[in-house]
C-alpha cells in the first residue's frame, strides 16, 4: 500500500522545503509565504490521509513493507488500523488549524521558516508514530517528534523562560525515552523480534513473570513522561506556559496523546490483562493525575498555566478510561482525547488571541478583557463550558461515556472520585468566565481592540466543531468505537499482519 | 554462552544505574547530558548482546540496525540539548541545575 507513506511524506517534503520558500518569497519581499506555504502543506497531506479510508474500510488493517525481500519480522514497517488512523487524522486536523492561526499569531517572530518547518515535521513523526507497525519506525517517528517539539517549546530562546522550560523537558522527555528503549531491548532479548504483531502474538499466551512486569513497568514510565501523568507531569505546566500558544495548543491537544497513543497499544495488544494485570496500578495513576491537575489548577495566577494542570486532571479522565479494560471505557477515552483536543486546543488558541492583543498572561492584569473583544471571549466560554463538561458540548458527551463504562466495570469508587474531580474542575473554568468575561474592564485593557481575521477563523471553526460534536456526536462516536474495537481486538491485528 | 550473556546484562544493568544516579545527583548540566548518554549506552549495549547470543552461530542484524539508529537519533538529542545548554548559560550565566528554576507553581 503505497498510500499509507503520503501524508508523512509530503508532510516532510513541506517541512524540508519551508525555509528554502520562505528565503526565496523574503527576496520578492512578500509576506507570510511560509505559513501559506505550511498551511496548503498540512491540506494536502489531510487530503491524502482521508483517502486511506476506504482501503482501510475494506481490509482492516493496511500494510507498507519496503521492497518484497523485507518483510515484517525481520524489517521495519508501517501498519494501519482504525486507531492509528482516528490519531492520525486528529493530528494533521489539528496541525492545520494551528499554521493558519500562526499566519498573524507569530507575524512578529523571528525565525519563522525554522517555525513552520519544525511544525510540519513535528506532525510528520506523530503521523508516523501512530502508522508505525514496529518499534524501530516508531521509535524514529517518536524521536523526530520529541526533538521538533523541544525546539519549539524554546522557540522564544530571547526568553529565559523558553530556555528553562525547554531544558526541563527534553531532560523528563529523553529520559523516557530512553527508559522505553531500555525496556525494548529487554523484550528484544525475550521475543526475538521488534514488530508489535509478533510481540504480541509470542506473549499471547505468557504467564505473568517478573521479569514481563518489570518491561512493562519501564515501558509504562517511558510513557507517562509523555502523557504527564501525575509522578512524572513537571515538564508540562512549564512547557504549556512559555511555548507560543498555537505550540501550547498542539503540545496539549495533540503531543501528550501521541503518550496515550502507545500506552494503549502496550496495555491492549502487546500485553493484555491476563498477562499484566493493569487495572490497580492505572486506577491509581488516573486518580492521582486528575486530583493533583485540578487541585493544583485551583492556585494558578497565570491563565496558560492553569489550562494546563487542566490537561494533566483531563489525561487523568483518560487514563480513568484506560485502567477500566473494556470496550466501552476504550471508547470513552479515545472520544475523550478527541474532544480534549478540540477544546483545549480551542481554550490556548483563545488565550493567545488574547495575549496577542494585551501582551499579558496574568489573570488580574486580563479582567474584563472579554467585554472588548466579543468573539474571543464567546469561543472562550464555549471552549471553557466544554472542558467542564456542560450538556450540548462535546466535553459531556465523552465524559458520560468514561463514567457509565466506569460504572459499568463495577469501578464504583473511581467513578465518584472522577465526578468530583470534574465538579472541582467547573470552579476555576467558571472562575476564568467571570473575571475575564462578566467584570468591567479598567485602564489599559478598556482600550483594546479585537484581534485580527486569521486568529479569528481558527477559532470560529473549532467553536463550531465544540458545538457540532456536542449536540450531533453520531459519526465521532462510531469513529471512536471502530478504533476502540480495533485496540481491543488484537487476534485480528495479529493475523493480519503475520500473514503476509 | 551463557555465562558472557549474563555478564554483559549485568552490566548494562549497572550503566542504567549509573545513568539514572548520575541524573538524580548531578547539579552540572551537561553533567546530566551525559548521564542521559550512559543511560542509552546501557540499552544499545543489551540489544548488541542480544543479538549475538539470541541464535548460536548467528548475528541478528535487526539489533544491530536498530543500535545504530538509536545511537544517530540520540547525537540529535544531544545536539539540541547543548544548544539548550549554551542559551542557559547566556540567560542564567550559570550551569548549576539548582539555580534554574525561576519557573514555579
Amino acid at each position: 500500500m503505497l498510500l499509507l507513506i503520503y501524508p508523512m511524506l509530503i508532510l516532510s517534503v513541506f517541512g524540508i522545503l519551508t525555509p528554502v520558500i520562505s528565503r526565496l518569497a523574503e527576496r520578492l519581499s512578500l509576506k507570510n509565504i511560509g505559513g501559506a506555504w505550511a498551511f496548503f502543506g498540512f491540506l494536502i497531506a489531510l487530503i491524502a490521509d482521508i483517502r486511506l479510508i476506504n482501503p482501510l474500510r475494506r481490509e482492516g488493517v493496511l500494510l507498507f513493507t519496503i521492497g518484497s525481500s523485507a518483510k515484517p519480522p525481520i524489517a521495519g514497517f508501517l501498519a494501519v488500523d482504525w486507531l492509528g488512523y482516528f490519531f492520525s487524522l486528529l493530528f494533521i486536523t489539528l496541525g492545520l488549524i494551528s499554521s493558519l492561526y500562526s499566519l498573524d499569531y507569530m507575524s512578529h517572530d523571528n525565525g519563522l521558516e525554522a517555525y513552520y518547518s519544525l511544525l510540519l515535521l513535528m506532525v510528520a513523526g506523530m503521523v508516523g508514530l501512530a502508522f508505525a507497525g514496529d518499534f524501530i519506525t516508531f521509535y524514529v517517528f517518536w524521536e523526530i517528534m520529541s526533538l521538533t517539539s523541544y525546539c519549539l517549546v524554546g522557540f522564544r530562546k530571547h526568553k529565559w523562560e523558553a530556555i528553562e522550560a525547554g531544558f526541563k523537558y527534553l531532560v523528563m522527555s529523553a529520559t523516557g525515552t530512553t527508559i522505553v528503549l531500555f525496556s525494548l531491548s529487554l523484550i528484544y532479548g525475550i521475543t526475538g523480534t521488534l514488530s508489535f504483531a509478533h510481540i504480541a502474538a509470542s506473549l499471547l499466551k505468557a504467564p505473568p513473570s517478573p521479569l514481563l512486569s518489570m518491561i512493562f513497568i519501564l515501558l509504562i514510565i517511558g510513557f507517562c513522561v509523555k502523557t504527564a501523568a501525575v509522578p512524572f507531569h513537571f515538564w508540562l505546566p512549564d512547557a504549556h506556559q512559555v511555548a507560543p500558544s498555537s505550540i501550547s495548543a498542539m503540545l496539549s491537544g495533540v503531543v501528550t496523546k501521541t503518550g496515550i497513543y502507545a500506552l494503549i497499544r502496550t496495555l491492549y495488544l502487546i500485553f493484555s490483562l491476563s498477562t499484566v494485570n493493569f487495572t490497580l496500578l492505572f486506577a491509581v495513576l488516573s486518580v492521582l493525575t486528575m486530583t493533583v491537575g485540578n487541585v493544583l489548577a485551583l492556585l494558578q495566577k497565570d491563565v496558560k498555566r492553569l489550562l494546563a494542570y487542566s490537561t494533566i486532571g483531563h489525561m487523568g479522565y483518560i487514563l480513568l478510561a484506560l485502567s477500566l479494560g473494556t470496550v466501552n471505557g476504550l471508547t470513552g477515552g479515545i472520544l475523550h482525547v478527541f474532544n480534549h483536543a478540540i477544546m483545549k486546543g480551542l481554550a490556548f488558541l483563545c488565550i493567545g488571541a488574547i495575549i496577542y492583543v494585551t501582551g499579558s498572561r496574568n489573570i488580574d492584569d486580563l479582567i474584563g478583557v472579554g467585554r472588548r473583544m466579543p468573539i474571543t471571549s464567546i469561543t472562550f466560554a464555549i471552549s471553557l463550558l466544554s472542558l467542564s463538561g456542560v450538556p450540548f458540548f462535546n466535553g459531556f458527551i465523552s465524559k458520560y461515556l468514561i463514567f457509565t463504562a466506569a460504572l459499568e466495570a463495577k469501578a464504583y469508587l473511581l467513578t465518584v472520585i472522577g465526578l468530583l474531580n470534574s465538579g472541582l474542575s467547573v470552579v476555576y473554568y467558571l472562575r476564568l468566565i467571570q473575571l475575564l468575561m462578566l467584570r468591567k474592564p479598567s485602564g489599559k485593557i478598556a482600550k483594546v481592540k479585537e484581534a485580527p481575521i486569521f486568529i479569528l477563523i481558527p477559532l470560529i471553526v473549532m467553536a463550531f466543531l465544540c458545538i457540532l460534536f456536542g449536540v450531533w456526536p453520531e459519526p465521532v462516536y462510531k469513529f471512536a468505537r471502530e478504533a476502540a474495537i480495533a485496540a481491543y481486538s488484537k487476534v485480528q491485528y495479529i493475523l493480519a499482519v503475520t500473514k503476509v | 554462552m551463557g555465562f558472557e550473556l549474563y555478564v554483559f546484562i549485568a552490566s548494562s544493568a549497572v550503566l542504567l544505574a549509573i545513568g539514572l544516579y548520575g541524573l538524580m545527583v548531578k547539579r552540572n548540566m551537561v553533567k546530566l547530558v551525559m548521564s542521559l548518554e550512559i543511560m542509552l549506552s546501557a540499552a544499545t549495549l543489551n540489544f548488541v548482546n542480544f543479538a549475538s547470543h539470541r541464535i548460536v552461530g548467528m548475528i541478528d542484524p535487526l539489533a544491530h540496525v536498530f543500535a545504530i539508529i538509536a545511537i544517530s537519533v540520540e547525537a540529535c538529542v544531544i545536539g539540541v540539548a547543548l544548544t539548550f545548554i549554551i542559551n542557559v548559560y547566556r540567560h542564567y550565566k550559570t550551569l548549576d541545575i539548582r539555580k534554574v528554576k525561576r519557573l514555579r507553581w
